[in-house]
C-alpha cells in the first residue's frame, strides 16, 4: 500500500518542469508591492476624462471667439493630447484628429448630422415620395390637383431616390470607414422604423382626407349647379307670393316693415342667413344665404314696388313685374311696363310650352298681370292675372314644374356619384 | 468550424464594449444640437456610460493584469505612473480605432510606447498577451479556470492538485478547439501573431501553447 502511494506520487520530468514552470509564471504574474493595478487604471480613467472635458470646454470657447493666435498655441496642446508624445504614425493621426477638430466644422456639422438628423431626413422623403405617389395611383389619383401629373411623378422619383441614396450611405459607406458607430445605427434603426411607420400612418390618414375632399369636391363641382337652380327657382316660387302682395299693395304703407315679418316666415333662421344690404323707400335688398346649398353662395332678393328681383351670385336670376299684355306670336309675347317710360319687354315661350300659351294670351290682350320671367334669356316661366286672384282661369307658373324637373336631375346625378365612390 | 458569437461577459465582447463605449462617451462629451440623439438628456447619458465605463475598465484590468505585471516585470519597471500613461494611451487609441477588434493590439503597443522597451524583451510574451481574450471563451469552466489560475496568475495562492497537470494538458486542447473555432478572424483578432494556417499545423500535447503560456 505504502508503495503504491509512493509510486503515485512520483513526478515525472514533465511534470516537474512544468510545476517549476507555473511557479515562475506564477512569481511574474503576482502582483508588485506599491502598484495597485486595477486602481491605477481607475484613476487613469478619471484623469483622462477629466483632462478631455477641459480640453472640450476650451475647444467649445475657442471656436466660440474664433481667435487664431489662441488658436495656434492650443493647436500642440491638442496634439499632445491625442497622440500622448508617440510614433510617426500616431503623430499624423493626431495631427489629423486635431486639424480635423478645429478647421473642419463641415465635416463636423455632417457628422452630426449624419447621426441625428438623416434619419428624420430619409423617413421624412420617404413619406412625401410616397404620398406624391400615391396621388397618382388608384383612388386618391384626382388628390393633388394643383400638381401636374408630370409634376408629381418627377417630385415623387426624386424624393424617392434622394431617400435611397441616403438609406444606401446610412447603412453602408463603400470607402470602408464606418459611416456611423454601431450605437448610432441602433438609435437610428428605432428611429428609422418609427419613421416610417408614422409616413405610413400619416399616408393613409392623408389619403382618407384627400379622398373624402375629393367626393365633396366632385358633388359640389357637379350637383352645386343643379342645386343653386332648384334653390333659385325655389326662392322665386316662394317670393312669387310674397311679390304678390308688394306689387298689389304698392302705395300704402313702408315696404321694409311688410317684408322683414314675412320673409322671416318663408325662410327660418335655422335654414337660411338673411341680412339686409340695402334699404331706402323706394327699394330694399336682402342677402340670402341658405344653408342646403354646397357652394355656399349667397342671392340677392331685390324688392320695389315695381319689381321684385331674384339674382344669383353670377348674375343669373329671375324677375317678377306687372306687365301689360301687348302682343303675342306664336313663340313669344310682347309686354309692356305701363308706366310712364312704357318700357317694353319681349318674352319667349319654351317650345314645349309655346302652343297653348300662344293660344290662352291672345285672349288676354291689354290686361296687367304678374310676370315672372328669366333675365338672362328673357325666357316667360310665371304668368298669373295682376288681380292676384288664384281662382283666375288663367294662372299659369312655370316654376313648380321647373323644380321638380331639376329634382329628378339631381337624384340621378347623386346616385352617379355613389357609384364612382363606391 | 468558425464561430462568429462571443460570451456575453467573455474578454472579447468586453474589448468591443470598451471601445464602443469609449467612442461614444467622447462623443456625448463633444455632442451639440445637432446630433439631438446624444444631445438629449447628455448629462444622464453621460453619467450612466461613465459607470458602464468604469465598470468595462476594471473587468478588463482584472483580466490582463496578470500579464500586464509580467510585462512590467519583464521591463524592470515598477512605476505607477506608467501603468495609468499606458491606459490612457490604450484608451486614445482606442476611440480612434477603426475596428472593434483593436483592443489587444493598442494595450500591446501603448505598452511598448510608454515602456520605451525593446521589442526582443517582450516579443516572447506577445502570444500569451494575445491568447488572453480567448481563454475566456472555452465552453469548459474547469478549463477556463486552470488557465487563468497557472497562467495569468488569477488563483488565490492555495497549492494546485497533482491533477492539475493533465487538466492543463486538456485545456491546452480546449483552448486551440477556441482557436480553431474563431480561425477566420483570428489573424486580425490577433493583429497578425497567429494565422489560421499556423494554428492548423498544431497538434497534441500542444507544446506550443505550453510553451508560450508558462515557459516565457
Amino acid at each position: 500500500m505504502k508503495r503504491k502511494k509512493d509510486t503515485k506520487n512520483v513526478l515525472t520530468h514533465e511534470e516537474r518542469e512544468f510545476w517549476e514552470d507555473v511557479r515562475r509564471t506564477q512569481a511574474e504574474t503576482a502582483p508588485i508591492p506599491g502598484i495597485d493595478f486595477k486602481a491605477l487604471v481607475a484613476e487613469s480613467s478619471k484623469t483622462f476624462w477629466s483632462i478631455r472635458k477641459a480640453q472640450i470646454e476650451r475647444d467649445k470657447d475657442l471656436k466660440k471667439s474664433l481667435n487664431f493666435d489662441q488658436l495656434k498655441e492650443m493647436m500642440p496642446e491638442e496634439f499632445a493630447w491625442t497622440h500622448f508624445y508617440s510614433n510617426q504614425g500616431d503623430l499624423r493621426r493626431g495631427f489629423a484628429h486635431a486639424a480635423l477638430r478645429f478647421f473642419d466644422p463641415i465635416r463636423e456639422f455632417f457628422r452630426d448630422f449624419a447621426t441625428s438628423t438623416l434619419p428624420w431626413a430619409a423617413s421624412l422623403m420617404l413619406l412625401i415620395g410616397a404620398v406624391l405617389l400615391m396621388s397618382r395611383i388608384g383612388p386618391i389619383a384626382q388628390a393633388v390637383p394643383s400638381l401636374t401629373q408630370g409634376m408629381s411623378y418627377f417630385l415623387a422619383i426624386l424624393f424617392l431616390s434622394v431617400a435611397v441614396y441616403i438609406t444606401i450611405r446610412f447603412f453602408w459607406n463603400p470607402s470602408g470607414v464606418s459611416f456611423m458607430g454601431l450605437p448610432e445605427l441602433k438609435n437610428s434603426t428605432g428611429a428609422l422604423v418609427g419613421g416610417l411607420c408614422g409616413a405610413v400612418v400619416v399616408t393613409v390618414l392623408f389619403g382618407y382626407a384627400a379622398q373624402q375632399r375629393n367626393i365633396v369636391k366632385t358633388t359640389r363641382a357637379e350637383v352645386g349647379p343643379l342645386q343653386e337652380e332648384i334653390q333659385l327657382t325655389n326662392t322665386v316660387s316662394k317670393v312669387t307670393s310674397l311679390s304678390d302682395s308688394v306689387l298689389a299693395d304698392n302705395k300704402t304703407g313702408s315696404l321694409e316693415n311688410k317684408l322683414d315679418e314675412q320673409l322671416k316666415n318663408i325662410f327660418p333662421t335655422e335654414r337660411a342667413t338673411l341680412k339686409k344690404v340695402q334699404s331706402s323707400d323706394d327699394e330694399v335688398v336682402y342677402q340670402l344665404t341658405q344653408a342646403a346649398l354646397l357652394s355656399g353662395s349667397a342671392m340677392k332678393l331685390s324688392f320695389s314696388k315695381q319689381k321684385v328681383d331674384v339674382t344669383n351670385d353670377d348674375g343669373s336670376g329671375y324677375r317678377i313685374m306687372p306687365l301689360t299684355l301687348q302682343d303675342t306670336k306664336s313663340n313669344s309675347a310682347s309686354f309692356s311696363s305701363g308706366t310712364t317710360d312704357n318700357q317694353k319687354i319681349d318674352l319667349h315661350f319654351s317650345e314645349d310650352e309655346a302652343p297653348q300659351l300662344s293660344a290662352l294670351l291672345r285672349a288676354y290682350q291689354g290686361r296687367q298681370m304678374v310676370v315672372t320671367y328669366d333675365v338672362s334669356s328673357s325666357t316667360l316661366v310665371g304668368l298669373r292675372s295682376a288681380d292676384n286672384s288664384k281662382s283666375d282661369p288663367f294662372y299659369y307658373n312655370g316654376l313648380y314644374e321647373r323644380v321638380k324637373q331639376l329634382s329628378l336631375k339631381m337624384d340621378a346625378s347623386k346616385s352617379a356619384i355613389v357609384v364612382a365612390a363606391q | 468550424m468558425s464561430r462568429r458569437t462571443f460570451k456575453k461577459d467573455g474578454t472579447v465582447k468586453l474589448q468591443w464594449d470598451f471601445i464602443e463605449s469609449n467612442k461614444r462617451y467622447d462623443r456625448i462629451l463633444v455632442a451639440t444640437p445637432l446630433n439631438p440623439l446624444m444631445w438629449f438628456r447628455k448629462d444622464k447619458k453621460e453619467k450612466k456610460l461613465s459607470q458602464k465605463l468604469d465598470e468595462i475598465e476594471n473587468r478588463l484590468a482584472d483580466r490582463y493584469e496578470g500579464i500586464m505585471l509580467q510585462l512590467l516585470r519583464k521591463a524592470n519597471i515598477a512605476d505607477d505612473t506608467l501603468v495609468r500613461l499606458i491606459w490612457s494611451l490604450a484608451r486614445t487609441k482606442a476611440m480612434l480605432a477603426r475596428d472593434k477588434w483593436a483592443f489587444p493590439r493598442v494595450l500591446w503597443e501603448s505598452y511598448k510606447e510608454q515602456a520605451k522597451v525593446d521589442d526582443s524583451m517582450i516579443s516572447v510574451l506577445r502570444p500569451k498577451f494575445m491568447l488572453r481574450q480567448f481563454v475566456d471563451e472555452i465552453e469548459n469552466s474547469a478549463h477556463r479556470d486552470v488557465l487563468r489560475a497557472l497562467a495569468y496568475g488569477s488563483g488565490n495562492g492555495s497549492a494546485f492538485p497533482k491533477e492539475t497537470f493533465t487538466m492543463f494538458n486538456s485545456a491546452l486542447d480546449s483552448l486551440h478547439k477556441e482557436l480553431l473555432q474563431q480561425s477566420s478572424s483570428v489573424d486580425h483578432m490577433t493583429d497578425g501573431t497567429f494565422r489560421a494556417g499556423e494554428i492548423k499545423t498544431f497538434r497534441k500535447p500542444f507544446v506550443e501553447y505550453r510553451d508560450w503560456l508558462i515557459k516565457c
